[in-house]
């Protein structure tokens, strides 16, 4: 009886060929999208995990000027295990190419350090017989350009130090430059001290595995109060790197799962419909197979084997397309996230994708399957079908009463006949319209980003550090430069409310701005930018937080540095407006340099924010600000073209979007040859009756374009209110901006989707309408 | 005067092909119809004459022959062409009715008017003159799930006749009706041919055929009869007589 059922269930698949290749395209799509998502969801959500653990990655890490006593933390009783202190030479200038990066450069003995490893990317550790070794953080390395065999000078006193780059590792206690800095190099420890010949210049980094991982707090309270070195400690814990390179894991994680969740929806229903559909037209066979002798169960099984058959062969391919696919999104989101690469195949998300697959092919064919089981032997034989529209068409009637031609009114008729059917068809090609109006809305908004990139990070292209350079030489350089639109100066300074501690409370940054205001690119939220002395305009984040509003006076209290000796100022300000300040989490005023030079008259610029013409010719001036300040200055450049976030989502889009099209065209072309199918014995009449051929091609059109105008209404409102929700934390997460600064979904573009998607639908009903107007009057009206 | 002649066919074959096997359905058919006569092809089943009715409206292609409609050359005409033509110049009656589910009986009737364009009112007004002559008048608003088989196949005929057609086929007009709806569709068939359409019915049922005034009698895809019924003559004696024509 098995070989029965298989047998008939192979004859039925062969003798459907063009639906059967259309199950297995949908499939295939569904089997693609699900496997991508749980492949880079599983890899794309902890990739600085595995890395971690790959490189035994420290929870905390402890970085001195000066260096750090490890006793105090060893008794703290937390310590799982600790490194022995690791001499670091902090914001070393490197030299590549004329540019200067300040490097934070450790000294190792030969053996990598067995906590924080640096896990080799290319190229090899140091060499135990090599001085000139050198090896460079991974990201640190691709933004600056530098690879293996490449040199890199330090300065050490007046003369250049030339070092090789062996190797580009990737260190997990951080995150991707330029987001973390300063860069981090390391060599072998002599060759430190050959870059630092006075050791006092030295300080010490040391790393610390803790019994207790999540308990982060509870060391540094133990700390707190107790002294470790005698100068400035930076304390990096492994909570806070993991959160920041996951705050964009987050978003792709939101913007994958959404996609895949629709696509996977849309695919449903596509199964459902082409399924129930199959069986519907089989009503005559199914009477003669139990004429025969099968029981409605075997009948039902009969379906159920055939299309698990095929769904079994399209998980297959689905599997391997995804494998291919993964690895080439994996390696920009490893190389972004500072991880390694990871494995992309793993045998258990492939079951689970197969077994997801089966299941929900079992499902929505078991239900039709059963019911063609139980119709009754006599009247599928003699009735053949289902019979359709035991109802008059309203639809019919009012495209009558509008005066529309024939074969729209015969295609409005037959495109509700089956209504069950046309509601899944409808609804699946509104989930492909609704992720096409939100992907328009997303694109928007992320091309509003990359115009005014004061949205996303800080407004300017170049900041130039000035240390202890002369302020008049820069300046002079910049206004010579013919690349630079407008530059304004920055001094800064950390400040507090009146009543908190400036060393134990946060407060803010305080900026003084000298220049053309205006032009700084700062995008204004609400109000003005300050003119005059006193006044301010603050980011959204700080603005909310301490309840401001626009005319609001208050007076802080300013000082050159959090753990600054010198004297603490106190600057009345007036609030005169808002802005999106993307660093610092929003915690930044913003003041006119007169404000501050009233109190400190001999003020001098820290900071040079500048506009350049465009991403070319930046290198000329860079090398001409080190070459004339003799690399005292230290530079920071804006990321040149679209950031790796934008282009992440942007394929994540795109992507889905392009399934789901395959999957709404597959979808038409599914329903609609089903409906011809089904109405063969119709259109035979009508052709007999006289509509042409063309007329009959235009009744199919017309039904696939209701179907579509349906699924406008119902999938562009619907896509407006999940681009809304998608914005917002994009927005939100990007920029830490007020999401009402975005822009809503381009109007043209939505309203672009309406003939595009009638057109395209049309265009997939070409095959059926072709099907229909071929019909043979003679053969489809001899029998009943 | 000379009647015209709505049909003249001329050595017509149709030959089906089934995987490697060749089924001559017409073996080189001539056949002319006068305009306003009433005839009947009859003959048992596989012997051609569904076929021949098929070719001769177009519903189907002569692999060889001609066929002229009204002294106009029609056979290669192309599918769209020959569609306007049977709209405007015949009208097709099924064994099976064929009407389309779910419009209703004026609906159904309305459907080749409007496609050469009749307006509305005028394509409903004539459903309704249709409907009043074929006796179903108050079917109108009906499906044809709920009316009996003789009513769904007057609803046919009146929907044949709609854009008065120059010819009439029927192919098996009764073949799935009772007895008395079979007497209702021929006295029906019978009163339009005295109102002076043309009819062409097919029929493997000789009690059927003597209602026309001439049975062309085929087998195998050929004419092998063609006689023209004395009408004066009792029903019992034509019926003999066909009889005899048919073994």
């Amino acid at each position: 009886m098995l070989r029965a059922i298989w047998r008939k269930a192979l004859a039925d698949t062969r003798s459907h060929p063009l639906q059967s290749v259309l199950i297995v395209i949908i499939l295939v799509a569904a089997s693609t999208a699900l496997a991508l998502s749980l492949i880079v969801q599983q890899n794309a959500s902890k990739p600085w995990q595995r890395s971690f653990d790959e490189a035994n990655g420290a929870h905390l890490q402890f970085f001195g000027e000066q260096p750090i006593d490890p006793e105090p933390i060893q008794a703290t009783g937390a310590v799982a295990e600790m490194s022995a202190p690791v001499p670091m030479a902090s914001l070393l200038p490197l030299i590549d190419r004329g540019q200067k990066y300040e490097t934070n450069v450790f000294g190792f003995d030969v053996e990598p350090p067995a906590i924080a490893r640096p896990l080799i990317d290319r190229g090899r550790w140091l060499a135990a017989d090599a001085t000139d070794d050198i090896v460079l953080e991974r990201s640190f390395a691709d933004e600056v350009g530098i690879d293996v065999g490449d040199e890199v000078q330090f300065k050490v006193g007046d003369e250049l130090r030339t070092l090789t780059v062996v190797g580009i590792a990737i260190d997990t206690g951080r995150g991707a430059y330029p987001d973390w800095k300063p860069g981090h190099a390391w060599v072998r420890s002599d060759t430190l001290g050959q870059l630092v010949p006075d050791e006092s210049q030295l300080g010490s980094a040391i790393f610390v595995r803790l019994n207790e991982p999540d308990d982060v707090e509870a060391m540094l309270s133990a700390l707190r109060s107790v002294p470790i070195s005698d100068g400035p400690v930076h304390i990096i814990d492994w909570k806070s790197a993991q959160e920041d390179l996951n705050e964009w894991n987050e978003i792709n994680s939101v913007f994958l799962g959404v996609f895949s969740a629709f696509a996977l929806v849309a695919v449903g229903l596509i199964i459902a419909n082409a399924i129930s559909g199959r069986i519907l037209a089989q009503h005559r066979e199914i009477g003669i197979l139990k004429a025969t002798g099968f029981t409605p169960r075997q009948v039902a099984g009969i379906y159920v084997v055939q299309h698990l058959g095929l769904a079994l062969v399209a998980s297959l391919i689905g599997l391997g397309l995804a494998a291919i696919i993964a690895p080439i999104y994996l390696e920009r989101l490893w190389e972004t996230f500072n991880a390694t690469a990871g494995n992309t195949f793993d045998p258990l998300l492939a079951i689970i994708t197969v077994v997801v697959i089966l299941t929900a092919v079992t499902i929505f064919t078991l239900w039709p399957a059963i019911r063609a089981g139980r119709v009754p032997t006599v009247k599928a034989i003699t009735t053949g079908f289902t019979p359709v529209g035991t109802q008059p068409s309203r639809l019919a009637s009012l495209a009558r009463r509008l005066r529309l031609p024939m074969p729209i009114v015969v295609g409005v008729k037959d495109a509700f006949s089956r209504p069950w059917r046309a509601t899944l068809t409808v609804a699946a090609l509104s989930l492909t319209i609704m992720t096409l109006t939100f992907t328009l809305g997303i694109d928007a908004m992320l091309n509003q980003m990359l115009d005014d990139r004061g949205l996303i990070e800080e407004p300017w292209d170049i900041e130039i550090v000035r240390a202890e350079a002369d302020d008049a030489t820069i300046r002079e350089i910049l206004d010579a430069n013919p690349n630079v639109i407008s530059y304004v100066t920055s001094s800064n300074f950390h400040a507090t409310l009146p009543g908190q501690d400036i060393r134990r409370d946060g407060g803010f940054e305080l900026r003084a701005l000298g220049g053309d205001i205006e032009s700084s690119g700062y995008p204004l939220i609400d109000g003005r930018m300050p003119t005059g002395p006193g006044e301010a305009i603050v980011g959204r984040v700080l603005f909310d937080e301490l309840g401001l509003r626009i005319g609001d006076e208050l007076t802080v209290s300013a000082t050159a540095g959090r753990f600054s000796d010198q004297p603490t100022l106190d600057v009345p300000l007036t609030i005169v407006g808002t802005y999106v300040e993307p660093e610092e989490d929003g915690n930044v005023a913003l003041v006119t340099v007169e404000t501050m030079t009233a109190l400190i008259p001999d003020l001098q610029p820290s900071t040079y924010e500048i506009m350049m013409r465009d991403d070319n010719n930046w290198d000329q001036l860079l090398i001409d600000v080190q070459a004339a300040t003799a690399y005292e200055v230290n530079v920071d450049l804006r990321e040149r073209g679209t950031p790796n976030e934008i282009t992440m989502i942007r394929s994540i889009m795109y992507g889905l979007c392009a399934v789901l099209l395959i999957i709404g065209a597959a979808n038409v072309l599914t329903t609609m040859l089903l409906n011809v199918r089904e109405r063969s014995r119709d259109i035979g009449i009508f052709k007999a009756i006289g509509m042409t051929p063309r007329q009959i091609v235009g009744s199919v059109a017309s039904a696939t374009g209701l179907l579509t105008v349906l699924a406008l209404v119902v999938g562009i409102p619907l896509g407006m209110i999940v681009f809304r929700v998608l914005f917002v934390l994009v927005g939100e997460n990007m920029a830490g901006a007020d999401p009402a600064l975005y822009a809503a979904p381009p109007l043209a573009g939505v309203a672009l989707i309406v003939p595009s998607a009638i057109v395209f639908a049309v265009l997939c009903s070409v095959l059926p309408a072709q099907r229909a107007a071929s019909v043979q009057v003679s053969d489809v009206l001899r029998h009943e | 005067m000379q009647p015209t002649l709505a049909i003249d066919a001329r050595g017509l074959t149709r030959v089906y092909q089934t995987g490697d096997v060749h089924v001559p359905a017409l073996r080189g058919v001539d056949l002319t119809i006068e305009s306003g006569s009433f005839t009947a092809i009859m003959g048992p089943s596989g012997c051609g004459k569904s076929t021949l009715l098929h070719l001769l409206g177009g519903l189907d292609r002569p692999d060889s022959g001609e066929i002229y409609l009204a002294g106009q050359r029609v056979d290669q005409l192309s599918e769209a062409k020959w569609s306007v033509l049977r709209r405007r110049e015949i009208g097709i009656v099924f064994q099976f009715f064929n009407l389309i589910s779910n419009l209703t009986a004026a609906d159904n009737i309305e459907l080749p008017a409007l496609l050469i364009g009749t307006p509305h009112a005028e394509a409903r007004r004539r459903s309704q003159e249709l409907l009043d002559q074929l006796g179903i008048g108050d079917k109108a608003g009906v499906l044809p799930s709920r009316m009996s088989g003789g009513q769904q196949q007057r609803v046919a005929i009146a929907r044949a006749l709609t854009n008065r057609p120059t010819i009439l086929l029927a192919d098996e007009p009764t073949g799935n009706l009772d007895s008395d709806s079979t007497r209702e569709v021929l006295a029906l068939l019978q009163q339009l041919n005295q109102a002076g359409q043309t009819i062409l019915l097919v029929t493997h049922d000789a009690r059927v055929a003597a209602v026309a005034d001439r049975v062309i009698t085929m087998r195998d895809g050929r004419i092998v009869d063609d006689a023209r019924l004395n009408t004066n003559e009792p029903p019992a004696h034509l019926l003999s007589q066909l009889m005899r024509l048919e073994a």
